[in-house]
């Protein structure tokens, strides 16, 4: 009965978006018209509510799993002290930047927990990647095999068609990596994307009928 | 404007969606009865089966992460290897750690965990604190899951979904604990990341494929299946497509770059429906169909495409005009709607109900109104205290011209005059009674307009000095023999009032030299002989003596005047002597304050020049009181004055008492007007243009109001002290026959008395004026009639006849 509910809206639900996609706005029928895109707010609507409960399940979420640790004081459980400390001070300065009058204040609390920290943290994080490019840059040009041999020959055709030095050796280094980039990279990224956008669709296909059940729990 | 009435229905969507569709749907259903299609082996997917089995050996835990995938097909495709491995988890014994990105994705990995453990008969290994929400944030979920893998000692790490720029971190994090790493996105450009640094990759499709090799579900088998023919049936359209295009572009010789555009099957495909064929079916009730290519002539691009286009545009734009009636109709409809429910009865109810919603709303807004009015005029209370303290000021600034106006226009004005100085008088009120700004400022300025216009009249009047005969044309013809003429000058002017003087000149032999000046405005002359006469008039305020009495009244011992006289004015000056006054011992001592002085009962002084001198007189004599009189007086009064004293005792109680009660509300109203004055005071701005003056004003008055209080105190206590004087004296009444006892014998009693009389004395000059005229005096015929201006007088035809 669940399974057949959750496909009957999944179907419905399916079927409008489609028809919503490919039909004209009006539809005239004799004297009456038929407005398809009526119910786009409504339906929309109806999807925020879905995700807000998802949000509201999300946090019920945390709550549980990182205040069980707490409670029973699991391996590391003052890491999940911090986060929930976190969320708590993140909403609490959140409403009081919504409902503060203070002029002064008001932005004071958010901009600090925002620019103050979270916009450095993950910049501190985004740094890291440059220190990984290199190490895996360095991992990759180990001429172990042909294709790994391949991949270094292109990376360095395109590396010093990148850099000035390149230009300064050959000066048709910049040409020879766009010819690179634009006729090899550049279609076997299409390539890739086609078929995972052809089976995308094919997966929307089978979730749109409710064929595909591994989140309804098909059991064997 | 024009909107396209349809979206992307087109005749290439239905063949896309035939073509990518129908494949999927039609292997599914045939791997569901049962053929199932075989797949190729994918090292990635069986790389899946040994990381399970290395993490087991190991004893270290799995970490499966779906990176930033959201609710999306491909979050689908992950989780049939997220089920895979869950259950081969779970057998094994192993533990699978899930860090989510995704509160949406959350309970449903969970969900899946769950029924993967379920199916495995080991519900009781999963553990939900495993599958740890970090953040929606990539570099914070980044850094999150370093963590949890270098805690945990990942023995393999998956990472299947959508990554971004954190994919190499998550995937160097895996590297550096030694985990084995099966990466799979269809984000092309994270793959190089994944290929450097982990051990297996599914690139794109791929990841789809997985789930259906793991799970070996029809469904998946089938919908792989589908999705291979459908993707070569692509492959083939564009191959073709690219064929056909090329041939059609090189068979007409056009260039290479306008393929796609020139070729007639991209017409057909992107091709829309026509509009009108489209409302036309729709009327017809046909439904839509994808087939029906339109003829062959109609899609080849040539000029007739462009009337195509304009067809369509117009199609188009009478569907807008089609939608636009249909909306007015409906309109209209709501209209006549509304207009019946309007009249039915319920509608009347509701308009009723509305109305008196209305009125209680008016009554409401008027309440409102009267308290903010109520609230405003308590406000303008303290305004208007300011608006009276100013207007006094100004009020106070003008009294005195106003005065001089009135009293200038009362003098000498006509009735405009008068009209002027009564608004004037007008505008004063105007600014005492505390008017508005634009009203003090036009009082303020009609006041001004009076004072000028006033001013100038006066000059005129002052200056204003003329000789002139009355009633006499220029040049008269007179009869001879009948009389002396009378001339008549009391018309003359002097502008300041000055009493004038008079002299003739009569042109005949008679008068010679400078005339004899006389106060008498006429004079009467006979000519003897016929003949024209030159007569001459002169007018002047110098007056040859002027007799001054110069005194005080008998009541005081000193008086001020202001006289005038004219330079070269002979003034004849006397202290006159009160009659029991005794002359001989008078002494009077006369000071011109021109350096000139005198002594005596009388004196002269001529002043030379014009200017302001001050005179002062000091009398002295004994005045001389007749005793008899006195005592007679005193006895015949005795009984008069005890019965008057009484009265006056009981007046004088009476006016104490009065006197009190005013003195008593005079101080408190005194003593709250200067409060208000220190009130205002300390309202007042600084530095704000005029408040000088206005603070000057206030100051003065509130020193003045300490004046007063400080008198009425004293008057206070003199009415105590009259009050005593007044009970001690009626307690102890004169001894009147005693005292008119006393008064019998007594010498007549002398005083000496000093008065002193200052005189400020305005010396003009000499202001002289002469007209002439002609007079003709010949023999008339006695028929001649007398001219209205001639006026024998018969006494002095008398007199003239006489001579």
């Amino acid at each position: 009965m669940r399974r057949t509910i959750i496909a009957a809206i999944t179907f419905l639900g399916g079927i409008y978006f489609f028809l919503e996609f490919l039909l004209p706005k009006y539809i005239f029928v004799g004297d009456s018209v038929i407005e398809f895109g009526k119910y786009d707010n409504t339906i929309s609507t109806i999807v925020r509510v879905v995700f807000a409960v998802g949000l509201g399940l999300g946090v019920i979420n945390i709550l549980r799993v990182y205040g069980t640790r707490i409670i029973k004081k699991r391996k590391g459980w003052g890491y999940s002290v911090v986060l929930i400390a976190s969320m708590v001070i993140t909403v609490v300065a959140g409403l009081w930047q919504h409902y503060s009058t203070s002029v002064g204040m008001k932005n004071f609390f958010w901009q600090f927990l925002f620019q103050g920290i979270y916009n450095n943290l993950g910049s501190a994080m985004f740094s890291l990647l440059a220190f990984f490019i290199a190490g895996a840059a360095y991992r990759a040009f180990r001429l172990q095999n042909l294709e790994a041999g391949l991949m270094m020959f292109a990376a360095v055709l395109v590396m010093f068609g990148q850099i000035p030095i390149g230009f300064f050796l050959y000066s048709e280094m910049p040409t020879i990596r766009v010819w690179l980039l634009r006729n090899i990279g550049s279609p076997a990224y299409r390539g890739i994307l086609f078929g995972a956008m052809i089976a995308g669709l094919s997966m929307a296909v089978r979730m749109w009928l409710s064929l595909e059940r591994t989140s309804f729990g098909e059991r064997q | 404007m024009n909107v396209p009435p349809v979206t992307h229905i087109s005749y290439l969507m239905f063949v896309l969606a035939g073509m990518l569709l129908g494949p999927t749907i039609f292997f599914i259903v045939r791997a569901r009865r049962g053929k199932l299609p075989t797949i190729r082996r994918i090292p990635g997917i069986d790389a899946i089966d040994e990381g399970i089995g290395r993490a087991t050996e190991l004893g270290r835990p799995i970490v499966f992460t779906t990176g930033l995938t959201g609710l999306s097909p491909l979050l689908y495709a992950i989780l049939g290897i997220l089920k895979h491995i869950g259950r081969l988890a779970a057998r094994m014994g192993t533990r699978i750690i899930v860090p989510q990105n995704d509160y949406e994705v959350m309970p449903i990995v969970e969900g899946v965990l769950r029924e993967a453990h379920r199916d495995e008969g080991k519900l009781e290994q999963f553990n939900p604190e495993d599958i740890r929400f970090l953040s929606t944030t990539q570099f914070a979920f980044a850094s999150g899951y370093m963590g949890i893998v270098h805690r945990e000692q990942a023995a393999t790490c998956f990472l299947f979904g959508n990554f971004a720029a954190e994919s190499l971190i998550l995937a160097e994090a895996g590297q550096q604990v030694g985990a084995m790493q099966v990466a799979g996105t269809i984000n092309s450009e994270q793959v190089p990341y994944f290929i450097t640094s982990c051990d297996y990759t599914l690139i794109g499709e791929e990841v789809y494929a997985a789930g259906a090799y793991l799970s070996q579900d029809p469904n998946q088998l089938g919908g792989l299946r589908g999705q291979d023919v459908a993707k070569m049936g692509a492959l083939a359209t564009i191959v073709l497509g690219l064929a056909l295009g090329l041939g059609f572009t090189l068979a007409r010789g056009d260039s290479t770059e306008g393929v796609r555009y020139n070729s007639p099957f991209t017409n057909v495909l992107y091709a829309k429906p026509s509009p009108r064929r489209c409302i036309a079916r729709f009327e017809a009730g046909i439904p839509f169909r994808a087939s029906v290519p339109p003829e062959w002539d109609e899609l080849n691009p040539d000029p007739a495409d462009v009337a195509d286009d304009l067809a369509e545009a117009s199609a188009g734009a009478a569907v807008s005009l089609w939608r636009l009636a249909s909306a007015l109709r409906a309109q209209e409809e709501w209209l006549a709607a509304s207009r019946e429910a309007i009249t039915s009865d319920a509608g009347r109810r509701a308009v009723d109900d509305l109305q008196t919603y209305l009125a209680e709303a008016a009554a409401t807004a008027e309440k409102e109104r009267d308290e903010f009015e109520r609230l405003r005029s308590s406000y303008a209370g303290f305004e208007e205290r300011l608006g009276a303290v100013e207007a006094a000021s100004f009020k106070a600034r003008w009294t005195a011209r106003a005065g001089g106006i009135a009293a200038w226009a009362g003098e000498y004005g006509t009735d405009r005059e008068r009209a002027s100085a009564a608004a004037a008088a007008a505008a004063l009120g105007a600014l005492s009674a505390g008017a508005s700004d634009d009203q003090l400022d036009a009082a303020v300025e009609s006041v001004r307009a009076a004072f000028e216009d006033a001013c100038d009249k006066y000059v005129d009047i002052m200056s204003e000095r003329k000789a002139k005969f009355d009633e006499m044309a220029d040049a008269d013809t007179y009869p001879a023999g009948r009389g002396p003429l009378r001339f008549d000058a009391s018309s003359s002017v002097d502008g300041d009032g000055d009493r004038l003087v008079y002299g003739w000149g009569f042109g005949d032999e008679a008068e010679e030299g400078d005339p004899e000046r006389t106060p008498a405005p006429s004079a009467s002359h006979a000519y003897e002989k016929n003949g024209t006469y030159r007569v001459t008039l002169l007018v002047s305020d110098k007056r040859e003596s002027e007799t001054v009495q110069a005194a005080p009244p008998p009541a005081k011992d000193s008086a001020i005047w202001r006289r005038e006289t004219a330079a070269g004015t002979e003034l004849k000056l006397s202290w006159p002597m009160p009659a029991d006054a005794d002359a001989e011992t008078a002494s009077v001592t006369w000071d011109f304050g021109d350096g000139a002085t005198a002594e005596g009962l009388t004196a002269s002084h001529t002043y030379e020049e014009a200017g302001w001198y001050a005179m002062t007189a000091r009398a002295t004599y004994d005045v001389v009181e007749s005793s008899e009189a006195a005592a007679g007086a005193r006895a015949g009064a005795a009984v008069e004055v005890e019965d008057a004293l009484q009265d006056v005792r009981d007046d004088l109680a009476d006016a104490m008492k009065l006197i009190e009660k005013r003195v008593e509300r005079v101080q408190a109203r005194n003593g709250k007007l200067v409060g208000l004055l220190g009130g205002a005071r300390g309202m007042l701005p600084d530095g704000v243009d005029g408040s000088e003056e206005l603070v000057a004003w206030l100051d003065g008055e509130a020193e003045r109001g300490g004046k007063i209080a400080a008198w009425l105190d004293e008057l206070t206590s003199r009415v105590a002290k009259l009050r005593a004087t007044s009970e001690a004296f009626g307690a102890a009444p004169v001894e009147d026959e005693e005292a008119a006892a006393e008064g019998e014998g007594a010498e007549a009693r002398r005083t000496k008395v000093e008065k002193r009389s200052k005189v400020v004395w305005t010396v003009e000059e000499e202001h002289t004026h002469t007209v002439t005229k002609s007079v003709t005096v010949e023999d008339a015929a006695d028929d001649v009639p007398a001219p209205w201006s001639y006026k024998p007088e018969k006494d002095a035809a008398a007199e003239g006849g006489g001579e």
